[in-house]
């Protein structure tokens, strides 16, 4: 096998700036004291921080060898689904988000529970921890496929030592750490991505070369219609960019773990809204363009990019690329060490997330009050386990072809019934218990026999992709699957009899019908009509007292100036905005202050850590 | 060479589909706020979702023509409109 040389030099770069991304991270997280912390961070970080780690979380994963490789192989086409996002987003931003954050769940299974029962939160448990751990070993997969190219070893052998070092790091940090090494890497990834652009660009001797080498369909943004089966516009249309798409924002625990850590929903909708049109777009032609400039530099002279991948796969066409346009080894070892880091900042967030499945979902249920300490310690060492099962993952999917196909089959199969699921339970207030357990039950034995007689049940889907014996309708598949668990949901709903009005009571706050009133549910009392006030006042005014509960005594003046109640909810925060949150915490307002100073309780302190030298604000949020 | 299965017709069915996606679930995110409240309270996070749909349409939309017509430059339109876009979200919305 070709192996791309290197010296000392290129692994002390790599290995140093892992170090440091991964070391700032846990930096901040040393103040993990719950499970809570843990897994949300506290839920006080504002929208900047929560957008950029988003997008390090969605794009890290397995977009660089991904995308990379089908822009190598068609050009533009490769980020198509990139922008479908949006047509989501009425339903993500003013639906699911405040349902989430307002309702206080904490994971998806937990508000199958609660919107319907307990079956339903046992069988989306199993689909949850599928769906994570198989991210888990698409993301070891692909960071294998790039680093292969350099290190030419065996991609197992890869697989393994990141494998132990992403889930050491996450047992150790948690959520805060992954926020804010993801925050780092999104700047870094975007740097990357947008740098080996400007170095292809400049290698191929100018825009105009990049432009005249790429044919007309190389610069197409969307893909033929229905040709060829391993890359269609309809079929990736419904497999990633539908399914994909819902699937990422609606039931991916750790994109749901990341608007609970913002400080409020307005936060997370902004954070989701930046993300998607601002940073996404970038992100676009940073993981996408090294298969661009190769298929450039590929019909410009043929060989040059071929000839270099490892086993023929055009998994590893980033690493060929970067190495190829980097005019020196520091800024070679920088590109490959940005990647690395970004799969590494998205593996993260992914254990953590299954971590947070499995103790919440799992663990909790089953044992009898576990008190903080034991469940932060199951947490701990519930993410090396779902490292090593992502292990396993990583090396079935190995066994695939491209990562792209990889994921999309691996999608198209185990996120329909989920997202079949969420979508009635939010916007339908009828659809029941029994219709959402058949949605699954029945929904996987249908999505079975599309596997087993695709000519018979994928066929009239199809939109006349040609049948491939091996792998037959791998994406439009995805399409099959929702009209066959939407079809099951609805029918087993219209034919059993309307709930009564008890159940519609008990799902308040939990559909969209009714999560207007989502912040009066948070709160537990009305809003009050004075939220968004806010004061700013010395960091030497605030006294901590011992007591256990989670408040902020003000003196009268303040109460007025805020114009806050006693049971009022509201956000402390230091003023530096950079900090980006990392020093505040969210408390209730108790009763009014006898002394003139500001009193907090011993736990908003330790949540808070807020420096008496510094300036503090509070703002009244309900 | 015709490349309509290439560009016009998944632009189509791409924004068909996403139009109704889209407008459904405003459609639904209005009558489940009440309407005329949603609007009140709601007004520049209901301008930016249009806007929002606006410019991922156009964008594919400029990339269709740009390659049809072998024009690199509305790339620069492109970019103009990602310029305008963050300007446009970094003071509207707060």
């Amino acid at each position: 096998m070709n192996t791309i040389a290197t010296s000392e030099l290129f692994w002390v770069i790599l290995a140093g700036y892992v170090f440091f991304v991964l070391g700032a991270g846990l930096f901040f997280a040393r103040n993990n004291q719950s499970t809570e912390d843990f897994f949300f961070g506290g839920r006080r970080f504002s929208w900047w921080l929560i957008g950029m780690s988003m997008l390090a979380t969605g794009v890290g994963s397995h977009s660089f060898a991904k995308y990379a490789s089908k822009g190598f192989e068609y050009g533009f086409s490769s980020t198509m689904t990139y922008m479908n996002d949006w047509f989501f987003m009425p339903l993500l931003l003013f639906g699911w988000i405040p349902i989430i954050y307002y309702m206080q769940v904490n994971s998806i299974p937990e508000y199958f529970e609660r919107r319907f029962n307990s079956t339903v939160r046992n069988l989306s448990t199993i689909t949850m921890l599928l769906y994570l751990i198989g991210y888990i070993g698409i993301g070891l997969l692909a960071l294998g496929s790039l680093l292969q190219p350099i290190l030419g070893w065996e991609i197992n052998t890869i697989i393994i030592v990141v494998a132990i070092i992403s889930g050491t790091y996450v047992s150790l940090g948690g959520q805060t750490a992954i926020i804010f090494t993801d925050f780092l890497q999104g700047v870094i990834l975007l740097f990357a991505g947008l740098l080996i652009f400007g170095l292809g660009i400049a290698y191929l001797g100018g825009f105009d070369f990049f432009w005249s080498n790429l044919s007309a369909t190389n610069k197409l943004p969307l893909a033929d219609f229905n040709s060829p089966p391993d890359f269609n516009f309809v079929g990736i249309f419904w497999q990633d960019g539908v399914v994909g798409s819902v699937g990422f924002a609606f039931m991916n625990q750790a994109v749901i773990m990341r608007f609970l850590a913002s400080r409020s929903v307005i936060h997370a909708r902004r954070a989701t809204m930046m993300n998607v049109l601002v940073f996404l777009p970038i992100g676009t032609v940073a993981v996408s363009n090294s298969g661009w400039l190769a298929r450039a530099m590929e019909n410009m002279t043929p060989g040059v990019i071929t000839d270099l991948l490892p086993n023929g796969s055009a998994n590893g066409v980033f690493t060929v690329v970067a190495s190829l346009v980097a005019n020196s080894e520091a800024i070679f070892a920088f590109l490959v060490a940005a990647v690395v880091a970004a799969l590494m900042s998205s593996l993260d967030s992914q254990i953590n997330a299954s971590a947070a499945v499995a103790v919440n979902d799992v663990y909790t249920p089953l044992s009898k009050n576990p008190s903080e300490k034991t469940r932060l310690r199951v947490s701990m060492f519930t993410s090396l386990l779902v490292t090593f099962v992502g292990i396993q993952a990583a090396f079935l999917f190995a066994q695939y072809g491209t990562i792209y196909e990889a994921h999309g089959a691996f999608h198209s199969v185990v996120t329909p019934p989920m997202v079949t699921v969420i979508f009635l339970g939010i916007f339908w207030q009828r659809f029941s218990s029994r219709a959402a357990v058949l949605t699954f039950v029945l929904g996987a034995a249908f999505i079975f026999l599309g596997i087993e007689y695709p000519q018979i049940f994928v066929q009239p889907f199809s939109h006349g992709i040609e049948y491939v014996e091996a792998k037959p309708w791998s994406y439009i598949r995805a399409l099959y699957n929702v009209v066959a668990c939407t079809s099951i949901g609805i029918i087993v709903t219209l034919l059993t009899s309307k709930p009564n009005q008890s159940h519609y009571e008990q799902i308040k706050g939990l559909t969209l019908w009714t999560i207007k009133g989502g912040p009066t549910f948070f709160k537990g009392s009305e809003v009050n009509e004075n939220a968004g006030s806010k004061i700013t006042f010395a960091g030497d005014m605030i006294k901590v007292v011992d007591d256990s509960y989670n408040k902020i005594y003000l003196p009268a003046d303040l109460m007025k100036d805020l114009g806050a109640k006693e049971g009022d909810f509201a956000y402390i925060s230091d003023t530096r905005w950079y900090l980006g949150g990392i020093k505040s915490t969210h408390a209730y307002i108790g009763k009014m202050s006898s002394s003139n100073k500001i009193e907090i309780s011993k736990n908003v302190q330790n949540h808070g850590q807020f420096d008496p030298s510094k300036k503090l604000f509070i703002e009244l949020e309900l | 060479m015709d490349l309509f299965s290439h560009s016009w017709l998944p632009f189509m069915y791409q924004y068909g589909f996403g139009i109704l996606i889209f407008g459904g679930g405003l459609f639904a995110v209005f009558k489940a706020y009440g309407g005329k409240e949603f609007w009140n309270q709601y007004k520049i996070w209901i301008q930016i979702l249009i806007w929002g749909f606006i410019y991922v349409s156009s964008i594919h939309l400029l990339m269709t023509v740009s390659a049809l017509n072998d024009y690199p430059q509305l790339y620069l339109v492109i970019l103009s409109l990602y310029i305008f876009n963050v300007f446009l979200l970094t003071r509207k919305i707060t």
